[in-house]
Protein backbone atom coordinates (compact mmCIF):
# COMPACT_ATOMS: atom_id res chain seq x y z
CA UNK A 1 0.00 0.00 0.00
CA UNK A 2 3.33 2.59 0.92
CA UNK A 3 3.92 1.54 -2.71
CA UNK A 4 0.63 2.70 -4.21
CA UNK A 5 0.62 5.84 -2.34
CA UNK A 6 4.51 6.50 -3.40
CA UNK A 7 3.77 5.89 -6.76
CA UNK A 8 0.50 8.02 -6.92
CA UNK A 9 1.12 11.99 -7.73
CA UNK A 10 0.73 12.65 -3.76
CA UNK A 11 3.83 10.39 -2.98
CA UNK A 12 5.58 12.33 -5.50
CA UNK A 13 4.39 15.57 -4.38
CA UNK A 14 5.29 14.76 -0.47
CA UNK A 15 8.32 13.27 -2.35
CA UNK A 16 8.94 16.21 -3.94
CA UNK A 17 8.27 18.77 -0.99
CA UNK A 18 10.46 17.03 1.70
CA UNK A 19 13.12 16.90 -0.44
CA UNK A 20 12.96 12.86 -0.77
CA UNK A 21 13.07 12.21 3.38
CA UNK A 22 9.76 10.58 3.35
CA UNK A 23 8.19 8.01 1.08
CA UNK A 24 11.52 6.78 0.37
CA UNK A 25 11.98 4.15 -2.48
CA UNK A 26 14.44 0.76 -2.01
CA UNK A 27 17.31 2.40 -3.42
CA UNK A 28 17.19 5.45 -1.00
CA UNK A 29 16.90 4.12 1.76
CA UNK A 30 20.13 3.43 3.80
CA UNK A 31 21.45 0.13 3.80
CA UNK A 32 20.37 -0.38 0.24
CA UNK A 33 22.85 -2.53 -1.73
CA UNK A 34 22.82 -2.81 -5.64
CA UNK A 35 21.70 -6.19 -7.13
CA UNK A 36 24.52 -8.33 -7.14
CA UNK A 37 24.22 -8.97 -11.43
CA UNK A 38 24.99 -4.60 -11.44
CA UNK A 39 28.07 -4.79 -8.81
CA UNK A 40 29.66 -7.68 -11.54
CA UNK A 41 29.01 -5.94 -14.64
CA UNK A 42 30.41 -2.21 -12.89
CA UNK A 43 33.35 -4.04 -11.30
CA UNK A 44 34.56 -6.31 -14.07
CA UNK A 45 37.74 -5.40 -15.75
CA UNK A 46 37.12 -3.27 -19.17
CA UNK A 47 37.57 -5.82 -21.81
CA UNK A 48 36.95 -8.93 -19.67
CA UNK A 49 33.51 -9.28 -20.93
CA UNK A 50 31.61 -9.77 -24.04
CA UNK A 51 29.31 -6.83 -24.91
CA UNK A 52 25.70 -7.08 -26.76
CA UNK A 53 23.59 -4.45 -28.36
CA UNK A 54 20.12 -4.01 -27.58
CA UNK A 55 18.80 -4.83 -30.84
CA UNK A 56 20.96 -8.19 -30.97
CA UNK A 57 19.56 -10.15 -28.39
CA UNK A 58 19.42 -13.86 -28.62
CA UNK A 59 17.36 -16.21 -26.34
CA UNK A 60 20.01 -19.00 -25.11
CA UNK A 61 18.60 -21.82 -23.62
CA UNK A 62 20.48 -22.82 -20.67
CA UNK A 63 19.64 -22.90 -16.85
CA UNK A 64 18.58 -19.89 -15.08
CA UNK A 65 21.17 -18.78 -12.39
CA UNK A 66 20.04 -18.91 -8.69
CA UNK A 67 20.90 -18.81 -5.67
CA UNK A 68 24.80 -19.34 -4.58
CA UNK A 69 26.61 -18.76 -7.95
CA UNK A 70 30.38 -17.12 -7.53
CA UNK A 71 28.86 -13.72 -8.46
CA UNK A 72 32.85 -12.95 -10.30
CA UNK A 73 31.66 -15.91 -12.80
CA UNK A 74 28.95 -14.12 -14.44
CA UNK A 75 30.46 -14.00 -17.51
CA UNK A 76 30.82 -18.16 -17.80
CA UNK A 77 27.32 -18.87 -17.10
CA UNK A 78 25.06 -18.41 -19.76
CA UNK A 79 21.72 -16.70 -18.45
CA UNK A 80 18.44 -16.70 -20.41
CA UNK A 81 18.00 -13.33 -21.11
CA UNK A 82 14.63 -12.66 -22.57
CA UNK A 83 13.65 -9.83 -24.65
CA UNK A 84 12.13 -6.78 -22.51
CA UNK A 85 8.59 -6.49 -22.70
CA UNK A 86 8.41 -2.78 -24.55
CA UNK A 87 11.04 -3.71 -27.15
CA UNK A 88 8.14 -5.73 -28.74
CA UNK A 89 5.44 -3.97 -30.37
CA UNK A 90 1.88 -4.65 -29.44
CA UNK A 91 -0.34 -6.83 -30.44
CA UNK A 92 1.79 -9.21 -32.68
CA UNK A 93 3.15 -12.30 -32.27
CA UNK A 94 6.36 -11.20 -31.18
CA UNK A 95 5.02 -9.81 -27.96
CA UNK A 96 2.83 -12.72 -27.70
CA UNK A 97 5.96 -15.11 -26.98
CA UNK A 98 7.82 -12.58 -25.19
CA UNK A 99 4.63 -12.57 -22.99
CA UNK A 100 4.58 -15.91 -22.43
CA UNK A 101 8.33 -16.26 -21.52
CA UNK A 102 7.74 -13.44 -18.94
CA UNK A 103 4.95 -15.00 -17.49
CA UNK A 104 6.68 -18.25 -16.57
CA UNK A 105 10.09 -16.52 -15.42
CA UNK A 106 7.62 -14.22 -13.39
CA UNK A 107 6.79 -17.48 -11.32
CA UNK A 108 9.99 -17.35 -9.95
CA UNK A 109 12.72 -14.74 -8.25
CA UNK A 110 15.40 -15.28 -10.60
CA UNK A 111 17.28 -11.62 -11.36
CA UNK A 112 17.29 -9.72 -13.99
CA UNK A 113 21.21 -9.40 -15.64
CA UNK A 114 21.50 -6.03 -17.01
CA UNK A 115 22.80 -5.70 -20.38
CA UNK A 116 25.95 -3.74 -21.13
CA UNK A 117 25.81 -1.61 -24.12
CA UNK A 118 28.84 -1.06 -26.92
CA UNK A 119 29.18 2.37 -26.23
CA UNK A 120 29.68 1.59 -21.98
CA UNK A 121 27.02 2.33 -20.74
CA UNK A 122 24.96 -0.34 -18.81
CA UNK A 123 20.91 -0.82 -19.32
CA UNK A 124 18.77 -0.76 -16.64
CA UNK A 125 16.03 -2.69 -15.99
CA UNK A 126 13.71 -4.66 -13.71
CA UNK A 127 16.20 -6.47 -10.74
CA UNK A 128 13.95 -9.89 -10.94
CA UNK A 129 11.86 -11.48 -13.13
CA UNK A 130 9.18 -10.78 -10.37
CA UNK A 131 10.38 -6.93 -9.71
CA UNK A 132 7.23 -5.50 -8.16
CA UNK A 133 8.15 -2.68 -9.50
CA UNK A 134 6.81 -3.97 -12.85
CA UNK A 135 3.43 -3.17 -13.54
CA UNK A 136 2.79 -6.73 -15.30
CA UNK A 137 3.87 -8.02 -12.22
CA UNK A 138 1.61 -6.39 -9.44
CA UNK A 139 -1.22 -8.38 -8.19
CA UNK A 140 -3.95 -9.00 -9.66
CA UNK A 141 -6.17 -7.06 -6.79
CA UNK A 142 -3.84 -3.99 -7.29
CA UNK A 143 -4.05 -3.77 -10.88
CA UNK A 144 -8.09 -4.05 -10.50
CA UNK A 145 -7.80 -1.01 -8.22
CA UNK A 146 -5.98 0.96 -10.68
CA UNK A 147 -8.11 -0.15 -13.72
CA UNK A 148 -11.26 0.55 -12.14
CA UNK A 149 -10.16 3.86 -11.20
CA UNK A 150 -9.13 4.66 -14.88
CA UNK A 151 -12.83 3.46 -15.96
CA UNK A 152 -14.30 5.51 -12.75
CA UNK A 153 -12.32 8.60 -14.21
CA UNK A 154 -13.62 7.78 -18.07
CA UNK A 155 -17.10 7.44 -16.60
CA UNK A 156 -16.77 10.32 -15.07
CA UNK A 157 -15.62 12.61 -17.75
CA UNK A 158 -17.95 10.70 -20.05
CA UNK A 159 -20.86 11.02 -18.18
CA UNK A 160 -20.39 14.90 -18.02
CA UNK A 161 -21.00 15.25 -21.40
CA UNK A 162 -25.00 14.04 -21.62
CA UNK A 163 -25.64 14.88 -18.24
CA UNK A 164 -26.25 18.26 -19.67
CA UNK A 165 -29.03 17.37 -21.52
CA UNK A 166 -31.84 17.69 -19.58
CA UNK A 167 -30.57 21.54 -18.76
CA UNK A 168 -31.28 22.65 -22.37
CA UNK A 169 -35.08 23.37 -21.61
CA UNK A 170 -33.56 25.62 -18.80
CA UNK A 171 -30.79 26.97 -21.03
CA UNK A 172 -33.34 28.02 -23.73
CA UNK A 173 -35.16 30.04 -21.46
CA UNK A 174 -32.19 31.66 -19.14
CA UNK A 175 -30.17 32.94 -22.31
CA UNK A 176 -33.44 32.99 -24.84
CA UNK A 177 -30.98 31.20 -27.62
CA UNK A 178 -32.68 28.42 -29.77
CA UNK A 179 -32.73 24.49 -29.13
CA UNK A 180 -29.89 24.05 -31.80
CA UNK A 181 -27.79 26.28 -29.62
CA UNK A 182 -29.06 24.68 -26.58
CA UNK A 183 -27.24 21.54 -27.46
CA UNK A 184 -24.21 23.06 -29.37
CA UNK A 185 -23.14 23.45 -25.65
CA UNK A 186 -23.39 19.31 -25.96
CA UNK A 187 -21.74 18.95 -29.04
CA UNK A 188 -18.85 21.39 -28.18
CA UNK A 189 -17.66 19.50 -25.30
CA UNK A 190 -17.58 16.08 -27.18
CA UNK A 191 -15.71 18.02 -30.38
CA UNK A 192 -13.27 18.98 -27.64
CA UNK A 193 -12.44 16.23 -26.13
CA UNK A 194 -11.90 14.35 -29.62
CA UNK A 195 -9.46 17.25 -31.02
CA UNK A 196 -6.86 17.28 -28.21
CA UNK A 197 -6.39 13.42 -28.09
CA UNK A 198 -3.69 13.14 -30.42
CA UNK A 199 -2.16 15.68 -28.30
CA UNK A 200 -2.46 14.00 -25.15
CA UNK A 201 -1.91 10.42 -26.43
CA UNK A 202 1.67 11.55 -27.98
CA UNK A 203 2.34 13.62 -24.96
CA UNK A 204 2.18 10.67 -22.37
CA UNK A 205 4.47 8.46 -24.39
CA UNK A 206 7.56 10.87 -23.96
CA UNK A 207 9.23 8.68 -20.90
CA UNK A 208 9.89 11.83 -18.79
CA UNK A 209 6.26 12.85 -18.66
CA UNK A 210 4.90 9.54 -17.46
CA UNK A 211 0.83 8.97 -17.88
CA UNK A 212 0.06 10.11 -13.94
CA UNK A 213 1.10 14.31 -14.61
CA UNK A 214 -1.15 14.25 -17.84
CA UNK A 215 -4.00 12.69 -15.78
CA UNK A 216 -3.40 14.34 -12.75
CA UNK A 217 -3.12 18.28 -14.32
CA UNK A 218 -5.53 17.88 -16.57
CA UNK A 219 -7.99 16.16 -14.17
CA UNK A 220 -7.54 18.70 -11.74
CA UNK A 221 -8.04 21.85 -14.17
CA UNK A 222 -11.58 19.87 -15.25
CA UNK A 223 -12.17 19.68 -11.99
CA UNK A 224 -11.59 23.52 -11.48
CA UNK A 225 -13.09 24.49 -14.24
CA UNK A 226 -16.68 22.61 -12.96
CA UNK A 227 -16.95 25.43 -11.30
CA UNK A 228 -16.92 28.47 -13.40
CA UNK A 229 -19.35 26.50 -15.80
CA UNK A 230 -21.94 25.93 -13.02
CA UNK A 231 -21.86 29.93 -12.25
CA UNK A 232 -21.70 31.61 -15.75
CA UNK A 233 -23.72 33.76 -16.43
CA UNK A 234 -23.52 34.31 -20.43
CA UNK A 235 -23.95 31.99 -23.03
CA UNK A 236 -20.91 32.56 -24.74
CA UNK A 237 -19.04 31.87 -21.72
CA UNK A 238 -20.56 28.50 -20.85
CA UNK A 239 -19.77 26.98 -24.40
CA UNK A 240 -16.15 28.34 -24.12
CA UNK A 241 -15.95 26.87 -20.60
CA UNK A 242 -17.76 23.44 -21.37
CA UNK A 243 -15.33 23.11 -24.91
CA UNK A 244 -12.14 23.71 -21.96
CA UNK A 245 -13.71 20.89 -19.80
CA UNK A 246 -13.94 18.37 -23.13
CA UNK A 247 -10.32 19.22 -23.81
CA UNK A 248 -9.15 18.89 -19.92
CA UNK A 249 -10.94 15.71 -20.36
CA UNK A 250 -9.45 14.21 -23.17
CA UNK A 251 -6.75 12.11 -21.42
CA UNK A 252 -9.25 9.64 -20.53
CA UNK A 253 -10.06 8.32 -23.82
CA UNK A 254 -6.37 9.07 -25.33
CA UNK A 255 -4.58 7.37 -22.33
CA UNK A 256 -7.01 4.74 -20.64
CA UNK A 257 -5.98 2.31 -22.86
CA UNK A 258 -2.15 2.36 -23.08
CA UNK A 259 -2.70 2.25 -19.54
CA UNK A 260 -4.61 -0.83 -19.39
CA UNK A 261 -1.89 -1.95 -21.82
CA UNK A 262 0.93 -0.85 -19.04
CA UNK A 263 -0.25 -3.19 -16.75
CA UNK A 264 -1.86 -6.25 -18.32
CA UNK A 265 -0.62 -9.01 -20.92
CA UNK A 266 -2.00 -9.32 -24.35
CA UNK A 267 -4.33 -12.10 -23.24
CA UNK A 268 -5.21 -10.41 -20.27
CA UNK A 269 -6.05 -7.26 -22.06
CA UNK A 270 -9.22 -7.87 -24.35
CA UNK A 271 -11.34 -8.27 -21.14
CA UNK A 272 -9.66 -5.16 -19.29
CA UNK A 273 -10.15 -3.46 -22.76
CA UNK A 274 -13.82 -4.23 -22.26
CA UNK A 275 -14.51 -2.71 -19.18
CA UNK A 276 -13.12 0.52 -19.91
CA UNK A 277 -14.91 0.71 -22.79
CA UNK A 278 -18.33 0.37 -21.59
CA UNK A 279 -17.70 2.40 -18.92
CA UNK A 280 -17.22 5.11 -22.27
CA UNK A 281 -19.94 3.67 -22.96
CA UNK A 282 -22.77 3.83 -20.35
CA UNK A 283 -21.41 7.28 -19.79
CA UNK A 284 -23.45 9.37 -21.47
CA UNK A 285 -26.14 6.99 -20.79
CA UNK A 286 -26.01 7.26 -17.39
CA UNK A 287 -26.12 11.01 -17.67
CA UNK A 288 -29.41 12.10 -18.60
CA UNK A 289 -30.89 9.69 -15.70
CA UNK A 290 -28.35 11.59 -13.22
CA UNK A 291 -29.81 14.91 -13.62
CA UNK A 292 -33.25 14.25 -14.98
CA UNK A 293 -35.09 14.64 -11.91
CA UNK A 294 -32.63 16.74 -10.68
CA UNK A 295 -32.81 19.49 -13.07
CA UNK A 296 -36.84 19.80 -13.35
CA UNK A 297 -36.67 19.88 -9.28
CA UNK A 298 -33.65 21.98 -9.01
CA UNK A 299 -32.93 23.91 -11.90
CA UNK A 300 -30.66 23.78 -14.63
CA UNK A 301 -27.72 24.91 -13.49
CA UNK A 302 -28.00 21.25 -10.99
CA UNK A 303 -26.98 19.22 -13.76
CA UNK A 304 -23.43 21.33 -14.17
CA UNK A 305 -23.04 21.05 -10.29
CA UNK A 306 -23.36 17.01 -10.45
CA UNK A 307 -20.35 17.05 -13.07
CA UNK A 308 -18.27 19.07 -9.92
CA UNK A 309 -19.33 16.56 -7.80
CA UNK A 310 -18.94 13.28 -9.54
CA UNK A 311 -15.75 14.72 -10.77
CA UNK A 312 -14.08 15.73 -7.63
CA UNK A 313 -14.15 12.53 -5.56
CA UNK A 314 -13.04 11.09 -8.23
CA UNK A 315 -9.97 13.12 -8.69
CA UNK A 316 -8.95 12.71 -5.20
CA UNK A 317 -8.96 9.14 -5.46
CA UNK A 318 -6.93 9.47 -8.28
CA UNK A 319 -4.51 12.00 -6.36
CA UNK A 320 -3.87 9.61 -3.79
CA UNK A 321 -4.00 6.33 -5.46
CA UNK A 322 -3.07 5.88 -9.22
CA UNK A 323 0.28 4.77 -9.62
CA UNK A 324 2.51 5.35 -12.31
CA UNK A 325 2.26 2.57 -14.68
CA UNK A 326 4.19 3.85 -18.00
CA UNK A 327 7.74 1.24 -18.09
CA UNK A 328 9.87 3.76 -19.70
CA UNK A 329 8.85 6.06 -17.25
CA UNK A 330 9.87 3.71 -14.13
CA UNK A 331 12.81 2.72 -15.53
CA UNK A 332 13.73 6.51 -16.11
CA UNK A 333 13.33 7.07 -12.22
CA UNK A 334 15.42 4.17 -11.05
CA UNK A 335 18.24 5.24 -13.85
CA UNK A 336 18.27 8.40 -12.25
CA UNK A 337 18.41 7.11 -8.42
CA UNK A 338 20.69 4.50 -9.16
CA UNK A 339 23.11 7.20 -10.91
CA UNK A 340 23.14 9.11 -7.69
CA UNK A 341 23.30 5.89 -5.70
CA UNK A 342 26.72 4.93 -7.38
CA UNK A 343 27.82 7.28 -8.68
CA UNK A 344 28.66 5.86 -11.98
CA UNK A 345 27.01 7.61 -14.73
CA UNK A 346 27.30 4.64 -17.40
CA UNK A 347 23.67 3.14 -15.78
CA UNK A 348 21.04 4.47 -18.42
CA UNK A 349 17.83 3.37 -18.68
CA UNK A 350 16.54 2.35 -22.34
CA UNK A 351 14.65 5.47 -23.05
CA UNK A 352 18.03 7.92 -22.19
CA UNK A 353 19.20 5.75 -24.68
CA UNK A 354 17.25 5.90 -27.65
CA UNK A 355 16.69 9.89 -27.28
CA UNK A 356 20.66 10.18 -27.52
CA UNK A 357 20.54 7.89 -30.01
CA UNK A 358 18.33 9.82 -32.37
CA UNK A 359 19.79 13.29 -30.91
CA UNK A 360 21.24 15.39 -33.55
CA UNK A 361 25.26 14.76 -33.37
CA UNK A 362 27.15 17.85 -33.41
CA UNK B 1 7.22 14.83 -33.80
CA UNK B 2 3.64 16.23 -32.78
CA UNK B 3 2.98 17.17 -36.06
CA UNK B 4 3.71 13.74 -37.29
CA UNK B 5 1.92 12.15 -34.60
CA UNK B 6 -1.32 14.31 -35.91
CA UNK B 7 -0.90 13.93 -39.43
CA UNK B 8 -0.46 9.88 -39.51
CA UNK B 9 -4.00 9.15 -38.24
CA UNK B 10 -5.38 11.46 -41.25
CA UNK B 11 -2.99 10.18 -43.77
CA UNK B 12 -3.49 6.54 -42.87
CA UNK B 13 -7.32 6.72 -43.22
CA UNK B 14 -7.02 8.71 -46.29
CA UNK B 15 -4.19 6.12 -47.95
CA UNK B 16 -5.68 2.96 -46.72
CA UNK B 17 -9.52 1.87 -47.34
CA UNK B 18 -9.85 -0.45 -44.81
CA UNK B 19 -9.08 2.26 -42.27
CA UNK B 20 -11.23 4.72 -43.85
CA UNK B 21 -14.30 1.99 -44.10
CA UNK B 22 -13.91 1.33 -40.56
CA UNK B 23 -13.39 4.74 -39.53
CA UNK B 24 -16.60 6.10 -41.57
CA UNK B 25 -18.80 3.19 -39.94
CA UNK B 26 -17.76 3.91 -36.65
CA UNK B 27 -18.33 7.47 -36.98
CA UNK B 28 -22.03 6.42 -37.81
CA UNK B 29 -22.95 4.42 -35.09
CA UNK B 30 -21.42 6.52 -32.73
CA UNK B 31 -23.11 9.64 -34.20
CA UNK B 32 -26.48 7.72 -34.24
CA UNK B 33 -25.48 6.82 -30.51
CA UNK B 34 -25.60 10.39 -29.75
CA UNK B 35 -28.18 11.59 -31.55
CA UNK B 36 -30.51 9.30 -29.14
CA UNK B 37 -29.86 12.30 -26.55
CA UNK B 38 -32.30 14.38 -29.00
CA UNK B 39 -34.10 12.00 -30.43
CA UNK B 40 -35.73 10.90 -26.67
CA UNK B 41 -37.05 14.34 -26.06
CA UNK B 42 -39.03 14.29 -29.28
CA UNK B 43 -40.35 11.04 -28.87
CA UNK B 44 -41.59 10.04 -25.75
CA UNK B 45 -43.14 13.19 -23.76
CA UNK B 46 -44.97 14.28 -26.95
CA UNK B 47 -45.99 10.79 -27.10
CA UNK B 48 -46.56 8.90 -23.80
CA UNK B 49 -46.78 11.82 -21.58
CA UNK B 50 -43.33 10.74 -20.03
CA UNK B 51 -42.09 13.90 -18.04
CA UNK B 52 -38.38 15.38 -18.83
CA UNK B 53 -37.07 12.94 -15.67
CA UNK B 54 -38.42 10.09 -16.81
CA UNK B 55 -36.68 10.35 -20.21
CA UNK B 56 -33.54 9.84 -18.21
CA UNK B 57 -34.44 6.69 -16.85
CA UNK B 58 -35.30 5.41 -20.43
CA UNK B 59 -31.62 5.60 -20.94
CA UNK B 60 -31.43 2.58 -18.31
CA UNK B 61 -32.08 0.54 -21.72
CA UNK B 62 -28.60 1.45 -22.77
CA UNK B 63 -27.26 0.25 -19.76
CA UNK B 64 -28.90 -2.68 -19.91
CA UNK B 65 -27.41 -3.04 -23.81
CA UNK B 66 -23.73 -2.93 -22.27
CA UNK B 67 -24.93 -5.34 -19.95
CA UNK B 68 -25.80 -7.76 -22.75
CA UNK B 69 -22.85 -6.98 -25.24
CA UNK B 70 -20.33 -7.46 -22.53
CA UNK B 71 -21.90 -10.62 -21.87
CA UNK B 72 -21.66 -11.75 -25.34
CA UNK B 73 -18.49 -10.23 -25.95
CA UNK B 74 -16.67 -11.19 -22.71
CA UNK B 75 -17.81 -14.72 -23.39
CA UNK B 76 -16.79 -15.09 -26.90
CA UNK B 77 -13.47 -13.84 -25.46
CA UNK B 78 -13.57 -16.36 -22.68
CA UNK B 79 -14.41 -19.58 -24.73
CA UNK B 80 -13.31 -19.15 -28.28
CA UNK B 81 -11.06 -16.23 -28.90
CA UNK B 82 -8.63 -16.34 -26.06
CA UNK B 83 -8.20 -20.25 -26.09
CA UNK B 84 -7.68 -19.87 -30.40
CA UNK B 85 -4.73 -17.73 -30.10
CA UNK B 86 -3.23 -19.85 -26.97
CA UNK B 87 -3.65 -22.85 -29.37
CA UNK B 88 -3.10 -20.91 -32.94
CA UNK B 89 -1.32 -18.17 -31.86
CA UNK B 90 -2.58 -14.94 -33.92
CA UNK B 91 -4.14 -16.44 -36.71
CA UNK B 92 -5.83 -14.09 -39.69
CA UNK B 93 -7.31 -11.36 -38.39
CA UNK B 94 -9.85 -11.40 -40.69
CA UNK B 95 -11.56 -14.25 -37.95
CA UNK B 96 -11.54 -11.99 -35.30
CA UNK B 97 -14.35 -10.00 -37.65
CA UNK B 98 -16.61 -13.29 -36.76
CA UNK B 99 -18.66 -11.94 -34.23
CA UNK B 100 -19.29 -8.37 -36.38
CA UNK B 101 -20.65 -9.82 -39.37
CA UNK B 102 -23.51 -11.17 -37.10
CA UNK B 103 -23.62 -7.57 -34.91
CA UNK B 104 -23.60 -6.11 -38.09
CA UNK B 105 -27.14 -6.68 -38.30
CA UNK B 106 -27.72 -5.29 -34.94
CA UNK B 107 -27.92 -1.42 -36.08
CA UNK B 108 -30.24 -1.68 -38.80
CA UNK B 109 -32.63 -3.68 -37.36
CA UNK B 110 -32.97 -2.00 -33.46
CA UNK B 111 -32.55 1.50 -35.68
CA UNK B 112 -36.03 0.10 -37.76
CA UNK B 113 -37.88 -1.43 -35.11
CA UNK B 114 -37.56 1.81 -33.37
CA UNK B 115 -38.55 4.32 -36.35
CA UNK B 116 -41.53 2.27 -36.62
CA UNK B 117 -43.06 1.65 -33.12
CA UNK B 118 -42.44 5.13 -31.80
CA UNK B 119 -45.99 6.07 -32.18
CA UNK B 120 -48.43 6.70 -29.42
CA UNK B 121 -50.82 3.62 -30.46
CA UNK B 122 -47.87 0.93 -29.28
CA UNK B 123 -46.27 0.39 -26.49
CA UNK B 124 -43.65 2.66 -25.60
CA UNK B 125 -41.36 -0.54 -24.71
CA UNK B 126 -41.40 -1.54 -28.18
CA UNK B 127 -39.29 1.31 -29.29
CA UNK B 128 -37.42 0.93 -26.53
CA UNK B 129 -36.14 -2.56 -27.33
CA UNK B 130 -35.10 -1.44 -30.75
CA UNK B 131 -32.90 0.77 -29.07
CA UNK B 132 -31.44 -1.79 -26.68
CA UNK B 133 -31.02 -4.13 -29.69
CA UNK B 134 -29.11 -1.41 -31.28
CA UNK B 135 -26.70 0.10 -28.40
CA UNK B 136 -25.83 -3.77 -27.81
CA UNK B 137 -24.71 -4.84 -31.38
CA UNK B 138 -22.91 -1.57 -32.02
CA UNK B 139 -21.06 -2.29 -28.62
CA UNK B 140 -20.01 -5.84 -30.28
CA UNK B 141 -19.24 -4.39 -33.34
CA UNK B 142 -17.10 -1.81 -32.11
CA UNK B 143 -15.30 -4.23 -29.93
CA UNK B 144 -14.67 -6.28 -32.68
CA UNK B 145 -13.08 -3.76 -34.86
CA UNK B 146 -10.70 -2.27 -31.94
CA UNK B 147 -9.44 -5.92 -31.78
CA UNK B 148 -9.17 -6.24 -35.86
CA UNK B 149 -7.44 -2.58 -36.28
CA UNK B 150 -4.58 -3.18 -34.08
CA UNK B 151 -3.93 -6.68 -34.84
CA UNK B 152 -4.02 -5.58 -38.42
CA UNK B 153 -1.58 -2.75 -38.08
CA UNK B 154 0.93 -3.21 -34.70
CA UNK B 155 3.33 -0.50 -35.55
CA UNK B 156 0.61 2.57 -35.92
CA UNK B 157 -1.92 0.90 -33.30
CA UNK B 158 -2.14 3.90 -30.96
CA UNK B 159 -2.54 6.80 -34.24
CA UNK B 160 -5.05 4.69 -35.14
CA UNK B 161 -7.10 4.55 -32.33
CA UNK B 162 -6.53 8.31 -32.06
CA UNK B 163 -7.53 8.96 -35.43
CA UNK B 164 -10.68 6.57 -35.08
CA UNK B 165 -11.55 8.50 -32.13
CA UNK B 166 -10.89 12.17 -33.66
CA UNK B 167 -13.47 10.76 -36.53
CA UNK B 168 -16.21 9.38 -34.14
CA UNK B 169 -16.45 12.64 -32.18
CA UNK B 170 -16.34 14.50 -34.61
CA UNK B 171 -19.21 13.00 -36.17
CA UNK B 172 -20.77 12.82 -32.86
CA UNK B 173 -20.51 16.64 -32.60
CA UNK B 174 -21.96 16.87 -35.84
CA UNK B 175 -24.37 14.57 -35.18
CA UNK B 176 -26.15 16.14 -31.91
CA UNK B 177 -27.08 18.94 -33.83
CA UNK B 178 -28.03 17.82 -37.30
CA UNK B 179 -30.72 15.04 -35.74
CA UNK B 180 -32.86 17.90 -34.17
CA UNK B 181 -34.03 19.39 -37.70
CA UNK B 182 -33.91 16.09 -38.78
CA UNK B 183 -36.21 14.82 -36.87
CA UNK B 184 -38.36 17.78 -36.68
CA UNK B 185 -38.64 18.10 -40.47
CA UNK B 186 -38.68 14.13 -41.46
CA UNK B 187 -40.59 12.88 -38.73
CA UNK B 188 -39.40 10.68 -36.37
CA UNK B 189 -40.15 7.05 -38.67
CA UNK B 190 -38.27 8.39 -42.14
CA UNK B 191 -35.50 10.47 -39.62
CA UNK B 192 -34.95 6.59 -37.91
CA UNK B 193 -35.21 5.07 -41.46
CA UNK B 194 -32.42 7.23 -43.00
CA UNK B 195 -30.30 6.90 -40.36
CA UNK B 196 -30.51 2.90 -39.96
CA UNK B 197 -30.41 3.02 -44.12
CA UNK B 198 -26.83 4.23 -43.43
CA UNK B 199 -25.91 1.91 -40.70
CA UNK B 200 -27.23 -0.60 -43.72
CA UNK B 201 -24.41 0.05 -45.89
CA UNK B 202 -22.19 -0.76 -42.82
CA UNK B 203 -23.17 -4.38 -42.95
CA UNK B 204 -21.69 -4.29 -46.55
CA UNK B 205 -18.33 -3.16 -45.84
CA UNK B 206 -18.40 -5.71 -42.76
CA UNK B 207 -18.74 -8.30 -44.77
CA UNK B 208 -16.13 -6.53 -47.70
CA UNK B 209 -13.42 -6.18 -44.93
CA UNK B 210 -14.11 -9.71 -44.02
CA UNK B 211 -13.80 -11.60 -47.11
CA UNK B 212 -11.16 -9.24 -48.70
CA UNK B 213 -9.69 -7.78 -46.06
CA UNK B 214 -6.16 -10.02 -46.40
CA UNK B 215 -6.13 -8.69 -50.07
CA UNK B 216 -6.85 -5.14 -48.94
CA UNK B 217 -3.60 -5.50 -46.47
CA UNK B 218 -1.04 -6.80 -48.48
CA UNK B 219 -2.13 -4.01 -50.59
CA UNK B 220 -1.60 -1.43 -48.47
CA UNK B 221 1.86 0.10 -47.01
CA UNK B 222 0.84 0.18 -43.50
CA UNK B 223 -0.38 -3.20 -42.58
CA UNK B 224 1.05 -6.61 -41.89
CA UNK B 225 -0.20 -9.31 -43.59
Amino acid sequence: MADLIREAPIGQVIRWLTNAKYLKYPEERAGFELPATYNAILNEKAGSMSSGTPSSLILEKSKTSGEGIPIDDIEAIALTRTKSRTQSIPFTEDRLEIEAELALERTKTAPVVPQKISDGNILVEWYTTDDPANPQNWSNGKRGFVALQICLYTFAVYTGSAIYTPSELGVIERFDVSATDASFSLSLYVLAYDINLLLFASLSEIPVVGRSPVYTATFLFFVILSIPTALVNNFAGLLVLRFLQGFFGSPCLANGGATMQDMYSLLKLPYALTLWVSAAYCGPALGPLLSGFAVTAKGWRWSLWEILWIAGPIFILMFLCVPETSTPNILLRRADRLRKFTGDDRLRAQSEIDQRASAPRL
Amino acid sequence: MIIDALIKPIEITVKDPAIAFVNIYTSIVYGIYYSFFEVFPLVYPPMYGFSLGMVGVLFTCILVACILGIAVYVSYLYFYLVPDIKKHGLRAQESRLEPALFAAFGPPIGLFIFAWTAHPDVHWIASVIGITIYASTVFVVMQCIFVYVPLSYPQYAASLFAGNDFFRSALACGSILFTRPLFLNLGVGKGTSLLAALSTLGILGMFILYLMGSQLRSRSKFATS
